[in-house]
């Protein structure tokens, strides 16, 4: 058993929030070969790119060593280069379709992004929906130079047999940023983290993330925002539906470390909960070195709201039409983060497919 | 420019004195079955009490240290002196039967004349036994018991115990409770019949003069249907330079339509290892209030517990904590919602200085049959300089629909404009900071009867004495 998306400061041992064991087993591990549109000005590379920050051991969100395990796995990771100040316009599209006989597949990418650069990276996970029980893993790795910037957006609409993991970790140096925006419509097992190392003065990391659960599917997150440099920013923000027998974990930690004065956190949860064999679990964190530092974390859980329930049903809307209309409300708010049109019709006509 | 500011570390001669020991009963430093069995006799313990403490040895040796909170490496139970009897030959009734040094460490903390002002009951206890207990007559008259562990054991009131004793907490729940059924002394036992309100507190001192030795009181309280109690405790101990540890215990029974208030200022000394567990259980309309100042200790787990077992239930929890130099002081709460209609409130605010290091910790759990349940959770930290730490580790587990969940925390600093600005109208820039502090922490004191907030305020006065612009 391996443990995952550690907590950065363990709490009672009794409420199972500190880590999460999984068995994974990566003997026949395989790299899945995916479609790719790449934009001219992006050197693709293969091989683990350079950082700047090599006193820095580069951290993911799933945790050492689930990382080690990747390492061990003997794939290559593939990956981008963009230059200094080359800021590509159009973004980088990857479709993952799950249809070969394969038990598990790993993909390791490994993103660079020069001074000035920018980059958007669309990541597209789909399946049959009769597709055979698997093991889905893709691990994005990053580092951005000054005022650098990488965007990464991820859709899975898995089928319920998938166990999946993405697991995500970058450095970041002064005035550079990085977004992600995950949508996560389906998949069984599901395991999500990202650790961004706020290295540089004024960087910045952005997370917004929509989830919607049914069924007996399980969502286990850790999201880290791990501020060293001064004037550094986190926000993240998760908002999602849950319904059926679904469980769900979230971890959220904005990390304050001494020196990095100046500097703000915000966490954000919202989750709207439809059925009562629901589990859901919320665990966010604020940790803190630094006196010159504003950090909050707010949740809100539970059923509509009583006025909102009432206006829409003054409006002839049903509870459960509020309920589905709300879903859908909570999953465009955060499709909306995505600037790429293409993209976002897709998101809108796979949620339409869902909440149908 | 801006300056620094330095705090020093705090003034306790108020409560940093001591007297001589030298012919109080000691059992040996470490723990056995011998010791425990040595503890028994020495209590005179009925046949189950004497099984029941063995038992918790057992599981005690069983269990492992928490992996997850502040380290407790310094606490070597093998040189702990877990029994402490001053000599005294019965629990006195009347301050002139006390000892003298004994009466004179509680006239110096101020609780004869606090008993004589407010307070309908008052209990004393000195190292490992309660050494006065009373209790004003027309409380006694309307049935209110308000008496000492031990005599509660041995007297009337035997059954009573004996079916609540340790069900609440029980000592598989984690290894310092255990350790509290082994060895556990003192402490008080209140009853508050159906339909009794006691308009005044009541109130229990455990005040600890032994160097490298432990405190380990039991408070055992219940309100009957209806009934209203306001349970004040209050502790303190002069400073050495070994280990002392307090693991006390505290269960609440409040029954149907009742409401406890529980009010604790802690001002253990910082040698202290204060690994304290609470835990009331709260039944249909029924309501707990706990108000805890957390000030004392070098290391501190608390986080007294509500069980809302019944509907429409609710618990208030309103807590500060003051984590200086050498301190690292893990506080909090907990609320299981085990019914329908329950409603929990949780407002702490935390503040650290001088290397001080605090962690908020909480767990807010709503079980299937809490629907219609409602929980916020409010926590507020405040850093006074840059060589401390505080941390928030709330927890949420919400298995029930129809239920409604907030939280809110914030972390940060004091306003520079704020100080600024108090020290324009004339206020050093100690007594702003003071100040400022002082009404961050007004959530706690509010909420205390004005002698007790009053002492809450000067220890914050204390701590906060020494800042220089």
């Amino acid at each position: 058993m391996m443990k995952i998306n550690n907590l950065p400061a363990r709490t009672w041992n009794h409420l199972n929030m500190n880590d999460t064991s999984v068995s994974l087993d990566l003997t026949c591990a395989g790299p899945l070969d995916y479609e790719e549109e790449l934009p001219a000005g992006v050197d693709r590379v293969t091989g683990r790119g350079i950082s700047p920050f090599s006193d820095r051991p580069l951290r993911t969100g799933l945790g050492t060593e689930f990382d080690m395990a990747m390492g061990d796995t003997g794939i290559k990771p593939s990956g981008y280069i963009v230059s200094e100040k080359n800021k590509i316009e159009m973004p980088v599209y990857q479709t993952f379709k799950y249809d070969s006989e394969d038990d598990c597949n790993v993909n390791l990418m490994d993103y660079t992004i020069g001074e000035n650069g920018c980059l958007t990276v669309i990541q597209n996970f789909v399946s049959e929906e009769t597709a055979k029980e698997k093991t889905a893993i893709v691990q994005n790795r990053y580092t951005i130079a000054k005022g650098g910037s990488l965007t990464i957006v991820q859709i899975q609409a898995l089928s319920d047999n998938f166990t999946f993991f993405s697991d995500i970790g970058g450095h970041i140096d002064n005035d550079g940023n990085f977004k992600l925006v995950q949508i996560i419509l389906g998949g069984g097992r599901n395991y999500y983290g990202s650790f961004t190392d706020l290295v540089g003065k004024s960087s910045k990391v952005d997370v917004d993330v929509a989830y919607s659960l049914n069924r007996q599917q399980t969502l286990d997150m850790n999201y880290v925002g791990n501020h060293c440099g001064k004037l550094s920013e986190s926000d993240i923000n998760v908002s999602g539906v849950m319904k059926g027998e679904a469980k769900k974990l979230f971890r959220g930690t904005i990390d304050f470390h001494c020196g990095c004065s100046g500097s703000k956190g915000a966490e954000l949860e919202n989750v709207l909960l439809i059925d009562d064999t629901i589990v859901n679990q919320t665990i966010p964190l604020i940790l803190c070195d630094e006196e010159d530092v504003e950090g909050a974390h707010g949740a809100t859980i539970g059923r509509l709201d009583d006025n909102i329930l009432l206006y829409l049903n003054s409006r002839g809307i049903e509870k459960s039409e509020a309920y589905a209309l709300m879903e859908r409300a909570k999953l465009d708010a955060v499709a909306g983060q995505i600037k790429d049109k293409r993209t976002r019709d897709y998101v809108a006509a796979k949620i339409d497919e869902m909440t149908a | 420019m801006k300056e620094k500011t330095q705090v020093e570390d705090i003034d306790r001669s108020l409560y940093d004195f001591r007297y001589s020991d030298d012919d109080f009963y000691k059992v040996r430093g470490g723990l056995t079955a011998e010791i425990v069995e040595e503890i028994s006799r020495e209590k005179n313990d009925p046949a189950w009490m004497r099984d029941f403490r063995l038992k918790s040895l057992e599981v005690y040796n069983s269990l492992d240290v928490p992996d997850w909170g502040p380290s407790i490496e310094g606490l070597d139970m093998d040189n702990i002196v877990t029994y402490v009897r001053p000599n005294m030959k019965k629990m006195a009734t009347s301050w002139d039967d006390v000892p003298e040094d004994i009466k004179n460490t509680f006239e110096r903390l101020g609780i004869p004349e606090a008993e004589r002002k407010s307070l309908a009951g008052v209990g004393a206890q000195y190292d490992s036994e309660v050494v006065y207990h009373s209790i004003k007559e027309e409380m006694a008259r309307q049935g209110v018991i308000y008496t000492d562990m031990e005599s509660a054991l041995h007297g009337e009131y035997a059954d009573m115990i004996k079916e609540h004793f340790m069900k609440a907490l029980p000592i598989t729940e984690h290894k310092f409770v255990a350790l509290h059924g082994a060895v556990w002394s003192g402490g008080s036992f209140v009853y508050v019949p159906k339909g009794v309100k006691l308009d005044i507190p009541l109130q229990s001192y455990f005040r600890f003069n032994a160097k490298g030795a432990g405190q380990f009181e039991h408070t055992l309280i219940i309100v009957e249907e209806g009934g209203y109690c306001h349970f004040i405790e209050g502790c303190s101990a002069p400073k050495y330079n070994v280990a002392n540890i307090h693991a006390g215990c505290v269960e609440l029974y409040v029954r149907k339509n009742a409401t406890l208030r529980y009010s604790t200022i802690e001002n253990w000394s910082k040698n202290m290892y204060n690994l304290n567990s609470k835990r009331a259980i709260v039944e249909e309309g029924g309501k707990i209030e706990w108000v805890s100042g957390s000030f004392g200790s070098h290391i501190s787990y608390l986080y007294p517990m509500s069980v809302l077992n019944g509907e429409g239930a609710r618990a208030e929890f309103t807590g500060v904590t003051f984590a200086g130099n050498g301190q690292n002081l893990d506080t909090g709460t907990k609320v299981l919602h085990n019914a329908k209609n329950t409603y929990s409130y949780i407002n702490t605010r935390s503040i650290s200085k001088d290397g001080g290091i605090n962690t908020f910790r909480s767990s807010v759990h709503m079980t299937p049959n809490a629907s219609g349940s409602k929980s916020a959770v409010s926590c507020e930290s405040l850093m006074v300089d840059s060589i401390s730490r505080s941390d928030t580790i709330p927890a949420m587990d919400v298995r029930v629909s129809d239920a409604d969940v907030g939280h809110e925390a914030r972390i940060g600093r004091i306003s520079d404009d704020t100080v600024f600005y108090l020290m324009s109208r004339g206020l050093s820039e100690e007594d702003a900071k003071a100040l400022i502090v002082r009404g961050f922490a007004d959530n706690v004191s509010k909420e205390l009867p004005l002698e007790y907030a009053v002492e809450m305020n000067n220890l914050i006065t204390l701590e906060m004495k020494g800042s220089i612009g």
